[in-house]
């Protein structure tokens, strides 16, 4: 087993052994830093709960959008301000194309219909949300400039999970 | 050195852990083929499978590696911290094989369901796992992990129990706590973690597979909580095992020791059921029906998870200064002079050094604001394989190195090349964790067989470097650990001594010179940690500020 230095001829510990205590807590100086940077107040972190709809409603409100805002290729054109429909299930999106404008605001609200999916939002970088089945999820939304956005399901849901994927054109 | 030398390995001893071995050893080389075989669809260049086979080797990889490679050695850690650490016989050996029979039934039944084309990933996600067939013996072979692995805890708190020579004295109870070796301790904290672990486990998964078998409704929800409860105390095992792995390998390989009361150290361990049962959260941290307030509170706990850890590398690093300082070296010079080209020494310097990379990176992902920026990129598996199959797994490589020989009676086959293994892992598991990240933060989304034609270009440069050259460096490295266990089993040269099976491993021979030596290297890692955690920290909210997409 085993043997410890006796006391008396430890290292002068005590000093050294609280400025470890001290670094290894030091961890939480990241809460101030949060606040610096001043996310803490952050909205909520992958979109929140939206309202309840089921799966008929839903569908409801993607025929509607549709109907309103769609192109002869399939495609929606969403006028700003606008909530932006989008239904998950497997292995695509519906709709599978939407027009958005840069520098404005939006709501995208995802429901998945089957299983858990996920939706990464992909331009440069990522949004990521996640998607139960059955509820809604509403995620705010701005493009800074104008440009192309993979719509990709994240969350695996299947042999096909890699061939779900849309898009989102913001721009002409 | 002087612990495993005065040991005489008890032969029950020596037959169980070789079953464990075998069957682990089974377990562990598939779970590489699965990685190939990923490997061999997922990176761009290298791409010549089909894309169900990623998603069956992923699974396969998954649940042999993290949940049943992971389950075995750790296992049989707690039976060598039970018995050849204390020199007490386990309370029943009967019990010690129902275990192993149980525990390898299950990794049976996983592997019949993964090659029947069971791809549920190990996470077996509910309502998806419905439609694969071999969705209730993958959760069958759950329950029965969990089962043989209770049944062996329960045997080393029975041993144990035995171990205090008066159950009604509290004298007793404290000598028999304060005799304890360090990693026999941590074993014991571990199980604070592990048995609620284990029937979390139960719950969770009878639950599920009573919904698999049509014999009951499941929410999925809840199922996905449950899930994420059982997987953040099962990851944590490791982090606590490695950490009293490395208190035997430092003494083993450096003849370090204790240069603090070994009290505290003990007490350290501690700390590990207190920090990590409520950091859960930082796994659900972009699920929409957790409240904000729940996620901020949760990442602010989550911050607390790693300082067990930092903690206790700053005392084994100590251990390692004094004895260098003591037989004479400089107060940095001290570094080159240790035993690099002791396997098992090297293994626990470059598992360390991959549990801090990958700590570091999951100090990013453990932060509520960042979260959706990473969440399910691949980022996650870029942090995830440096810290469990590098941390973990390449400190237990260690651990085995070491007695393996002992267990065997054999020396050592291919030091040259075991020489060279650990660091060849560690390489491989850096260049695919640093360039992983960057693909994550690319965008590139995790558990994804095929990137699309029209995908960024990087994304494919990213994938290449972090999957062609990182990962298949560290899977030929783990071929290399293989071959060197298998043909050390075949062709070491047969001992009839610990001591003549060590002979290759064991410390250098160095003065011990009187006095107290001060330890201030041992304060870098924590120091550098801090340092490359808030500078990150600062970057990585600099870069979301600046991605085109945003969430006003």
């Amino acid at each position: 087993m085993a043997s410890e230095i006796p006391p008396a001829q430890r290292p002068a510990s005590m000093p050294l052994l609280s400025a470890a205590f001290v670094l290894a807590f030091g961890v939480l100086l990241l809460v101030p830093v949060w606040a610096q940077l001043g996310v803490l107040a952050e909205s909520e972190h992958g979109g929140h709960g939206g309202p309840t709809a089921d799966h008929d409603a839903f569908a409801a409100q993607i025929e509607a959008q549709a109907a309103a805002f769609g192109q002869p290729d399939g495609s929606v054109r969403i006028p700003a301000g606008e909530t932006v429909y989008i239904q998950a299930q497997q292995f695509y999106f519906t709709p599978a194309t939407i027009h958005l404008q840069p520098g404005a605001d939006y709501t995208l609200a995802f429901h998945a219909t089957d299983v858990v999916h996920g939706v990464s939002l992909i331009m440069e970088g990522s949004l990521n949300m996640v998607l139960m089945p059955g509820a809604t999820v509403e995620v705010p939304l701005r493009a800074t400039e104008s440009g192309e956005v993979q719509m990709l399901c994240t969350d695996y849901c299947g042999l096909g999970h890699h061939l779900m994927a849309g898009r989102i054109v913001f721009g002409e | 050195m002087a612990m495993l030398q005065a040991t005489a390995l008890d032969p029950r001893d020596r037959r169980l852990l070789s079953a464990f071995a075998l069957v682990g050893f089974t377990i562990l080389s598939l779970g590489g083929v699965f990685a190939l075989l990923m490997k061999l669809v997922r990176t761009p260049a290298l791409s010549v499978l089909p894309a169900q086979t990623y998603y069956q080797s992923l699974t396969g990889h998954g649940v042999l590696m993290f949940i049943f490679w992971l389950g075995f050695i750790q296992t049989a850690f707690l039976i060598v911290a039970g018995t050849v650490l204390v020199r007490r016989p386990l309370w029943s050996y009967k019990m010690g094989w129902a275990g192993l029979g149980i525990m390898t039934l299950a990794a049976s039944l996983a592997l019949v369901a993964v090659l029947r084309g069971t791809s549920v990933t190990y996470n077996v996600p509910v309502p998806l796992s419905q439609q694969f067939q071999g969705t209730s013996l993958v959760l069958l072979s759950y329950i029965l992990l969990a089962i043989g692995m209770g049944v062996v805890v329960v045997d080393f708190i029975l041993t144990m129990l035995a171990a205090v020579e008066n159950k009604r004295s509290l004298n007793c109870w404290a000598a028999f706590f304060r005799d304890l070796p360090i990693a026999t301790f941590a074993a014991i904290a571990g199980l604070f973690i592990a048995v609620p672990g284990l029937l979390a486990a139960l719950n969770t998964f009878g639950g599920a597979l009573m919904w698999a078998l049509g014999n009951a409704s499941i929410d999925a929800a809840a199922y996905r909580t449950n899930w994420h409860i059982v997987f953040h105390i099962y990851h944590y095992i490791p982090a606590l095992t490695l950490v009293g792995v490395a208190y035997v390998l430092v003494e083993a390989t450096a003849d370090a020791h204790s240069i603090y009361a070994k009290q505290l150290a003990k007490a350290l361990f501690l700390l590990y059921p207190i920090f990590v049962p409520p950091t859960f959260i930082y796994h659900l941290l972009v699920d929409p029906s957790l409240p904000q307030y729940v996620k901020t509170v949760g990442t602010v706990l989550s911050l607390l998870v790693g300082v067990p850890t930092l903690l206790h590398t700053f005392i084994i690093l100590g251990m390692l200064e004094s004895r260098m300082r003591q037989a004479g070296y400089g107060r940095a010079s001290w570094l080159r002079h240790l035993p690099w080209g002791n396997p098992a020494f090297s293994s626990l310097t470059v598992g360390f050094l991959t549990l801090f990379l990958g700590g570091t990176m999951a100090y990013l992902l453990l932060q509520a604001p960042l979260a959706a920026m990473l969440h399910n990129t691949f980022f996650v598996p870029a942090y995830i394989h440096p810290i469990a199959g590098g941390g973990a797994n390449i400190i237990y490589m260690g651990a085995i190195y070491l007695s393996l020989p002992v267990l065997l009676g054999r020396r050592l086959w291919g030091l040259r090349l075991a020489r060279v293994q650990p660091y060849l892992m560690g390489l491989g598991l850096t260049i695919m964790a640093l360039f992983g990240a960057a693909a994550g933060l690319a965008g590139v989304p995790r558990r994804y067989a095929l990137i699309a034609e029209d995908a960024p270009e990087r994304w494919s440069t990213l994938l290449n470097i972090s999957l062609g050259i990182g990962a298949l460096l560290a899977i030929a490295a783990g071929v290399l650990f293989v071959l060197i266990i298998v043909m050390t089993a075949f062709a070491g040269e047969r001992v009839t001594s610990a001591d003549d099976a060590l002979a290759d491993l064991a410390p250098p021979l160095l003065p011990r010179l009187p006095g107290p030596m001060p330890t201030p290297i041992a304060l870098i890692p924590s120091l550098a940690f801090l340092v490359v955690v808030v500078s990150s920290t600062y970057w990585a909210f600099q870069h979301l500020a600046g991605l085109p997409l945003q969430a006003p």
